[in-house]
């Protein structure tokens, strides 16, 4: 719980960000790379994007684009397993918007049973910053979410007159350490339940009696089934397990893998499930939309946009959703 | 579209058969997006400049289009120079297309591949951002050249929006889907990704129109369009000192060819 608040100046809110880096800290967070913003470890302040969108979500920390599961070796009749060990201890992410962390939210539910992300979840240290104004394409008060408020984050960093207000829990504490004499009680508008929610969770549910809709051909069109929407999506979680190596020595993988691609179902006997475009549109419109309200008892688009912006053909997942139970 | 334009897709759609238009549109946020049209009542006004126009015709490589048959499509000059080279390549066996080029209060329409030739003769389009960049890239030594690939290529997460929205990248079956043997690694790390680009600059050597949709639709912002370019100009230097006689730089063998990676 969000429990304290302190007030920085633009100063001091840079002056602590460098001391964590200082420190020895690993500081990750929105940064230009060849004109991309997208989350990475930065080394000063003033590398950091505070006013934009990323183009890829902060997923990408705890479920980089490939990553080594184990590496295998073998050594005359013997073979040895190394799993690797890359906990995200020390690491604190700077930056995150409230659908970011709506986005680890869903993720730790997915992931209930893998020890090894879960831990990588649990282990980080998140820093927010609420949003003032939407980003294009950003629905996230249309799925209920604040987009000026998150309680599943150890800071929160609202701007204020002169300054920010910091609010946070323990965690948050540690990484802040601040005179006692500075702490007050956290004042916050906590989010009103919103009940008009639950409604709207309700009506999406309605997509499911939608599956055999003639109209799923012409929200699919626009669709060139590749994985741009995927890969930027903070919930998208489906990866691909790749080897590498030879006889003696390699390495699992785990990769992005995509709905949106034809390959994502095709089986070895030739047969694809989802043959078109028609298909794959709609299982990534229903996953995010029904299927997860079962699986995991709630929606698993959190009105991010980022997948809008990076479509070839902007679709908008929301308003297609919307279009189907017209 | 302008009012001309609208009026001829009314009538194509009436009269001559046509059953769907790709034509384009800017969405709220100010995107170029495709507008399909399907019936008459779906036919808008708006205004694209020509050259913020993009190039859908990787849509007549999706099986849900090519069944429409008869096909209008709202295009530039890029669009003309890949009906050509798609024409010139045998792909559009089956398809029936209207091309609408929008001028500034009219329009042109093609459908023949003669029609085309004698619109792209008329024409040049320059290229001179790229040719900037290219040469900027060309000065560099050959480590500088390898950081500048290094650094641009890592954001690449393979999505393969690049290859989906490209009209020449029409196989039904891409070499990065091979796995027996696995051409390409699958895994986005530098090798991966490196490998893939290298294979698909390849692979469109003499054949890409510069449309550039690869470098727009990339979310990653990596520069294809100066691996395309720069492929491009070595094609024209090795086969042709005619820009305008390159058809198909991979096609281009004579049996009496004497090569020594044909064995
Ligand atoms: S589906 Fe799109 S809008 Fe929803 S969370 Fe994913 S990227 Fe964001
Ligand atoms: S919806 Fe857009 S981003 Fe997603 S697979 Fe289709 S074309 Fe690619
Ligand atoms: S170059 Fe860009 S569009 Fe192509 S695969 Fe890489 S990230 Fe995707
Ligand atoms: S510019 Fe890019 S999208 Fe256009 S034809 Fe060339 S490779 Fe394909």
């Amino acid at each position: 719980m969000l429990n304290k608040q302190i007030h920085y100046s633009n100063q001091q809110l840079q002056s602590w960000v460098d001391g964590l880096i200082y420190k020895g800290k690993t500081v990750i967070g929105p940064v230009k790379k060849n004109g991309v913003t997208c989350f990475s470890e930065i080394k000063n302040f003033n590398e950091l994007i505070l006013n934009e969108r990323t183009v890829y979500s902060a997923k990408e920390v705890v479920l980089p684009k490939y990553d080594i599961l184990f590496k295998f070796a073998k050594e005359k009749d013997k073979v040895f397993i190394s799993k690797n060990e890359n906990s995200l201890n020390n690491v604190i992410v700077i930056g995150l918007r409230p659908c970011d962390n709506e986005g680890f939210d869903y993720l730790r539910l997915f992931f209930k049973s893998d020890p090894d992300i879960l831990q990588k979840l649990n282990t980080f240290i998140s820093v927010t910053i609420a949003c003032e104004k939407k980003f294009d394409g950003c629905f996230c008060e249309e799925l209920g979410i604040d987009k000026n408020y998150s309680n599943k984050t150890d800071v929160l960093i609202k701007t204020s007159e002169n300054g920010y207000d910091i609010y946070f829990n323990d965690r948050g504490n540690e990484i802040l350490s601040p005179q006692a004499s500075d702490v007050k009680p956290a004042e916050i508008k906590k989010p009103v339940p919103n009940v008009s929610i639950d409604n709207k969770v309700a009506y999406l549910k309605k997509l499911s009696e939608q599956y055999n809709s003639e109209k799923w051909k012409i929200v699919s069109m626009g669709c060139l089934g590749c994985g741009s929407c995927a890969f930027v999506c903070p919930t998208c979680t489906c990866f691909d397990v790749q080897d590498e190596g030879n006889t003696q020595n390699g390495q699992r993988l785990i990769c992005w893998d995509a709905c949106g691609m034809g390959l994502f179902t095709k089986h070895a006997s030739g047969h694809n499930p989802r043959p078109s475009q028609v298909e794959r549109r709609r299982h990534r419109i229903m996953h995010k939309f029904v299927y997860t309200q079962d699986t995991e008892g709630k929606i698993s688009c959190v009105g991010c946009g980022r997948c809008i912006a990076a479509c070839p053909a902007h679709l908008n997942i929301y308003n297609q959703a919307l279009q189907i139970l017209q | 579209m302008n009012q001309k334009i609208n009026q001829h897709i009314a009538y194509l759609m009436k009269e001559k058969g046509v059953n769907l238009i790709i034509s384009q549109a800017k969405d709220s946020n100010g995107f170029v997006i495709p507008h399909f049209i399907l019936s008459e009542n779906d036919i808008i006004s708006s205004v694209i400049a020509i050259n913020e126009m993009r190039n859908f015709f990787a849509y007549l490589n999706k099986q849900e289009i090519k069944s429409f048959k008869s096909i209008g499509i709202v295009c530039n000059y890029f669009g003309v120079k890949t009906f050509f080279q798609l024409k010139f390549e045998n792909q559009l066996k089956d398809l029936e297309l209207f091309l609408l080029i929008p001028t500034d209060d009219d329009f042109i329409e093609i459908t023949s591949e003669k029609q085309a030739e004698d619109y792209l003769s008329g024409l040049k389009q320059s290229t001179i951002l790229v040719d900037e960049e290219l040469e900027n890239v060309k000065k560099m030594s050959m480590e500088e050249r390898w950081n500048y690939w290094m650094k641009t290529l890592e954001l690449c997460t393979k999505c393969y929006a690049c290859r989906a929205a490209c009209p020449m990248c029409y196989c039904s079956s891409c070499t990065t889907e091979c796995n027996i043997p696995q051409w390409i690694p699958v895994p986005a790390s530098l090798h991966g990704i490196f490998e893939w680009h290298v294979m698909r600059a390849m692979h469109l050597a003499g054949r890409c129109t510069e449309c550039d949709e690869c470098v727009k639709v990339c979310p990653a912002n990596i520069p294809l369009n100066i691996l395309n370019k720069g492929l491009h100009n070595k094609i024209s230097e090795a086969f042709s000192s005619d820009d305008s006689s390159i058809k198909y730089a991979l096609n281009f063998f004579q049996p009496d060819e004497k090569v020594d990676f044909i064995k």
